[in-house]
Parts: C-alpha cells; sequence; structure tokens
C-alpha cells in the first residue's frame, strides 16, 4: 500500500517512505490550572494527529514527484491515507519543504525529505 | 449573573456545574455583521479572543457616572485569505464589505461562550458576553492571522449631538430616557432604573449625547454603561443595597488574590458644585442679523441660535416681530405666515419657517426677532460636607466637577453627604485572577470570595467593577475579576429601594 495525499481534485502517490515508515502523534490542546489552594482545573479541547514522514535518499525523480504533490496540496485541507490504511483530513504544516542533498559517487544527487502534517479539526 | 443562555433558555443545571468543574470543555461562538444586516458565524477561524468590561476607572468608584467603554480582540485565521480585502482567495461579499466607503468600521460584533455539556449527546451552551461593534482591524499578512478591535455599542454614538427643549422637573432617568430618544436608542435597547432625583431644568443643544448622559447618571451618584447585550443600563446609587450574592469563590477557584485600595479617594470633606436656575422674564433671544429674500410662493427656513436656554418661545406677532417688504418697500406682512416649526423648537435653537403667499411679488425680510422666556443660571454655590471621622489629620477634599444636572442645595448635600461617608475610610479593592472563567458574570454583581491560607481567611463580600476574559491560545478560559469591597458600601441591610420595598418599609438613604 502507498501513501497517497489528495486536495479534492486530483490523488498524488507519494514516494514510499522507506523502512522509517512515519510518525504519528495525538496532540493535547488541553490546558490546566492550578488554584492556589492546589486544586487542579482543566479546559478541555479536542486533540489533533500531527504526522511526520521522513524520506530518506529520494532519487531526483522521486523528490519531483513528491515536490509536485506538496504543491497541489500544501495549504489546501486534504486527505492523507498512510501506510497502513488510516487517513487523515490535514494540512502541510508551516508550508515548509526542508530537502537534504548529497551526491553519490557518480554525483547523482539523493534528497532526504521530512514533512509534517496537522490534522484538521 | 445572567440567567439565560443565548437560546433564551435558563441555565441549564450542567452548565452551572461546568462553570466550576474540574475537568469542562469550553466553547465559543464569534458572530460578525460584516454587511451591517446579516450576522456570520467564524467561530471555525477563531484563535482567540479576549476582553474587558468595566463600570468605572480604578480609582472613581465612589461616584461612577459613565462607565468606561467595553472593549475586545479577537483573532481570527486568515489562512485562505478570507478577510485579505485585495487577496483572490477571500470572500467575495466580505471583499465588498471591507471595500466600501467606512470598510467594516462599526459592524456588530457578537461573542458567546459557554460550554459543551449534557448526556448522553453533549451540545454546546453558551451566554452572550460583548456585543458591540468593530473599532479597528489588522491583516498580519506573515503569521496568517486577522484581528478586530470591538468597542461596545456606546461606539455608535460618541459622535452623536443632540438638541432638546428645556424640560421642567424631569426625573434624572427621564432625562436620559429623552437623550437617548434624541440619539435613536431604541427603547428596547436600554435599561433605565428610576433615578433619586429631580432635575428642575434640563436642555441639551447639540451636546455630545454619550457624556451627557454620562453626566445626568452621575448627577444622581448612579452608572451608566452599555453590558454585553448591547444595551444601555442607567444604575442608581441603591442598586446594590438590596442585592444578594450570586456566586461564590473559595480559594478552589482562585490562581491569585490581590488585596488593594483606592488611596486617592480618601477624603476628610467633599464638596459639590450646584447651579441654580430660574425662569427670567420674556425678552428678546434672537435679532435676524441679515436680509432675506422669499420668491412668490415660496417658503424658507432658518435657524434662530440663542445664546441662552429658551424655556417658552413667544410665536412671532407682525409688525412686533417681524417686517417684510416688497423690493420697491410696500408692507407685505400681510402676505407672509411666518411660525415656528415644532420639531424644531429646542432650547438654544428654534426653526423659523417665512411663507411668501403672495402670487407674484417677492418679498425682504428686512427684520426679524424672537422672543421667549429664557433661563438665567445663578452664580454656582458650593455644598461643603465634611467626613463624621476625618480619616486623616489637615483638610483632604475632594471636590465633584460641575455637572449641570446638579442644581438644588437638596442634591448638593445629598451626593456631598453620600461622597463625605463614602471617602471617609479606604474601600477595599480586590482582584481575583479565577482559575476558571464563569462567563455569566455582569458587572455590579455581588459575589462572596475567601482564600484560606492566603489574605482572606473568612469570606468577604464585594461587586463586581471590572472583569476581563480570555480565551484561546493557552486553551483556557480565563477570567480576572475587580472587586469592590461590600464592607463599608452599605452601613444598614434595610434600605428602601423604589420599586422594590414595599411603601411604609425599609430605611430612607440620606
Amino acid at each position: 500500500m502507498a501513501i497517497t495525499w489528495n486536495n479534492g481534485t486530483t490523488t498524488y502517490t507519494l514516494p514510499a517512505p522507506g523502512k522509517t515508515g512515519h510518525r504519528v502523534r495525538k496532540v493535547s490542546q488541553s490546558a490546566t490550572r492550578r488554584a492556589v489552594s492546589g486544586r487542579l482545573g482543566i479546559d478541555l479541547r479536542p486533540a489533533y494527529w500531527q504526522i511526520t514522514i521522513p524520506w530518506p535518499m529520494l532519487t531526483q525523480a522521486e523528490k519531483t514527484a513528491l515536490e509536485t504533490a506538496y504543491n497541489a496540496c500544501a495549504g489546501i485541507a486534504s486527505t492523507l491515507t498512510l501506510l497502513d490504511g488510516r487517513s487523515f483530513t490535514v494540512l502541510a504544516a508551516q508550508y515548509d519543504f526542508p530537502e537534504d542533498t548529497v551526491m553519490d559517487v557518480d554525483d547523482a544527487p539523493f534528497y532526504s525529505v521530512e514533512l509534517q502534517f496537522e490534522e484538521v479539526l | 449573573m445572567q440567567a439565560t443562555n443565548t437560546a433564551g433558555a435558563a441555565f441549564s443545571a450542567a452548565f452551572q456545574t461546568a462553570c466550576m468543574a474540574d475537568a469542562r470543555t469550553p466553547a465559543c461562538k464569534v458572530y460578525i455583521q460584516w454587511d451591517g444586516a446579516n450576522w456570520v458565524d467564524e467561530t471555525l477561524n477563531l484563535v482567540s479572543h479576549q476582553g474587558e468590561a468595566r463600570l468605572s476607572a480604578p480609582d472613581d468608584s465612589a461616584l461612577l457616572g459613565q462607565g468606561t467603554v467595553g472593549s475586545a480582540t479577537i483573532a481570527l485565521n486568515n489562512r485562505n485569505r478570507r478577510y485579505s480585502r485585495l487577496a483572490s482567495g477571500g470572500d467575495a461579499s466580505l471583499r465588498a464589505a471591507f471595500g466600501g466607503r467606512g470598510g467594516v468600521s462599526r459592524r456588530g460584533v457578537r461573542i458567546y461562550q459557554g460550554f459543551t455539556v449534557g448526556s448522553p449527546v453533549p451540545a454546546p451552551e453558551y451566554c452572550q458576553i460583548f456585543d458591540g461593534v468593530i473599532y479597528d482591524w489588522a491583516d498580519d499578512d506573515d503569521q496568517m492571522l486577522f484581528s478586530l478591535q470591538a468597542r461596545d455599542r456606546g461606539n455608535l454614538y460618541l459622535q452623536t449631538k443632540v438638541s432638546t427643549p428645556v424640560r421642567r422637573n424631569y426625573r434624572l432617568d427621564e432625562w436620559i430616557a429623552e437623550l437617548a430618544d434624541a440619539a435613536g436608542i431604541a427603547a428596547g435597547d436600554r435599561s433605565l432604573e428610576p433615578a433619586l432625583f429631580t432635575v428642575p431644568w434640563a436642555w441639551a443643544d447639540a451636546e455630545g449625547v454619550m457624556s451627557e448622559m454620562g453626566r445626568a447618571a452621575q448627577a444622581d451618584g448612579g452608572w451608566l454603561y452599555w453590558n454585553h447585550h448591547g444595551k444601555l443600563l442607567f444604575k442608581n446609587l441603591l442598586a446594590w443595597a438590596g442585592q444578594s450574592s450570586v456566586w461564590t469563590i473559595t480559594a478552589d477557584d482562585l490562581t491569585a488574590i490581590q488585596p488593594g485600595q483606592q488611596i486617592d479617594l480618601l477624603a476628610t470633606e467633599v464638596a459639590v458644585e450646584w447651579q441654580p436656575r430660574q425662569a427670567d422674564e420674556l425678552g428678546v433671544c434672537f435679532t435676524l442679523d441679515e436680509r432675506k429674500i422669499i420668491g412668490p410662493g415660496q417658503t424658507i427656513e432658518f435657524e434662530a441660535k440663542s445664546g441662552q436656554p429658551v424655556w417658552s418661545y413667544f410665536l412671532p406677532e407682525k409688525d412686533t416681530d417681524y417686517r417684510l417688504v416688497s423690493s420697491g418697500g410696500g408692507d407685505m406682512n400681510e402676505h407672509a405666515t411666518v411660525t415656528l416649526v415644532e420639531a424644531g423648537r429646542n432650547a438654544q435653537r428654534a426653526t423659523v419657517r417665512v411663507t411668501n403667499n403672495h402670487a407674484t411679488l417677492p418679498m425682504i425680510l428686512i427684520w426679524f426677532q424672537l422672543r421667549g422666556i429664557k433661563l438665567q443660571g445663578g452664580p454656582s454655590q458650593e455644598i461643603v460636607v465634611a467626613a463624621t471621622t476625618p480619616p486623616l489629620t489637615g483638610t483632604y477634599r475632594r471636590s465633584v466637577p460641575s455637572n449641570v444636572y446638579i442644581q438644588s442645595d437638596a442634591q448638593a448635600t445629598a451626593l456631598a453627604s453620600f461622597l463625605a461617608e463614602r471617602n471617609s475610610r479606604l474601600q477595599p479593592l480586590w482582584r481575583l485572577s479565577l482559575m476558571r472563567g464563569t462567563p455569566a458574570f455582569e458587572l455590579g454583581d455581588r459575589i462572596t470570595f475567601s482564600a484560606a491560607g492566603r489574605s482572606v481567611e473568612t469570606p468577604r463580600d464585594g461587586h463586581i467593577l471590572a472583569h476581563a476574559w480570555e480565551y484561546g491560545d493557552d486553551g483556557f478560559f480565563s477570567q480576572t475579576l475587580e472587586v469592590l469591597d461590600r464592607e463599608y458600601l452599605y452601613p444598614y441591610s434595610d434600605y428602601f429601594v423604589i420599586g422594590s420595598t414595599a411603601l411604609g418599609a425599609g430605611r430612607a438613604w440620606y
């Protein structure tokens, strides 16, 4: 199964993230405060999922495919489906597309990219 | 304390429990009247809101008069450039509103705050904590945030000037109602308690309506302010006298408690100025300084302004008050109708209407005067009342500035006596930082508070002078109250309250 990203119009199949897989984390928005007596108060707010996907050592073609999908989906509430079949309505956080480049012995570039997504509630 | 939610029903038990619960789920709504007519729910883009409502400046709780302006700040997510006037991604209807001559200035804003409560299916229940208008706005392009600065409903009337006829023996709340009518504040948008004092003479001549109503409230020792529902409220000096405590706050509910006092209010005596007024004899109050030409069959109107208020105008009489001639100098008085416009008769200005009834000849108004009974102001007088038990050695006099609605010895004496006692001791002031905000609080509410192990071991009562709230960035709905301690406000508990206490019962106030 592949990771897909749908912006409401087009479904993009993203490169396989490699053996590192992806990281998902449920982020609490709830806040706590303590009264002068020591009593604790909690104001609850819905938690949301934060998803981080690293793509180590992408070829230039794979990186271009990922960037194309990113350009079409970033900033739009879109559907991200992960390797395990779970899907989330997400925004690509902070609009970043960080890439680290290394060159192999033949001077061919390889790119490591890590994208972060935040669930839209 | 508000009693009903935004659906118009009494607050549910679950809502009241949520106000003080250890764990609760805050919910809020923000509505904006972008086009001046339709309320648009902008909650989906809400990042945070905060605001403040206040009865008085911190150094002046003894004679409040006009409340300070309530305000709110709302931050909205502008991710899709919804609120950016020139961005193509924005909303077309909003672009139209922002692009108008006045932008979205003075468009309505409402904030509801509440909790998600109930079972088996929890649902949000709200109460309204702010009703006002947009004052200013800012688009943070980098952060993609749009923020609105809002002011209470009084902002709509800040520049409104009103003129009225002279009124005699009006109760001050009736006078405030007349000013409100003149400004276009609908009867349903105000709630005025009966005032304690009647003012012998009252009038307005192109006066700012908000400051004038504030002066009238001050002359009664009362408060005038706009509440969270966008209503204009007037409370008389005894509004708090018979009030019961509506909420109890303990150390479990406070993150901080800070005692203070209003040191600058201390006085050994209080001076109140009053300004006597009396009707003068019939006299000339306006003389026309120019000639006016009226064509055949034509009607003109002009304004006759007087330097002094006129209690009663005399209708202009031909030969005595005006003379109209033809271009050849012939008498035209018989061919003219000269009168005063009923709606234009105000204290210091009257609209004069002259009609030329002649079919062919123009006429010239070469002389005109308006007679009436003017009001004469006597020299200001002052009542000075010393504190029964002075708080300080030496003389510390606090003066109530000149107020045109303090016109009698009795009124000035009552206010001075009240203030002399009120200011003869320090009035404790408490700043309570609440761990859990309670959105239903209203200004003036009597609450009971204590903080065992801190500065207040045993429960005290006080009235909310100001409350500030914040909800958003840190996920907490928090609130800070400024509370005037009640211990020395009313020495007795059985005052006669107009409209509340039965006749024959209760203690008279001063």
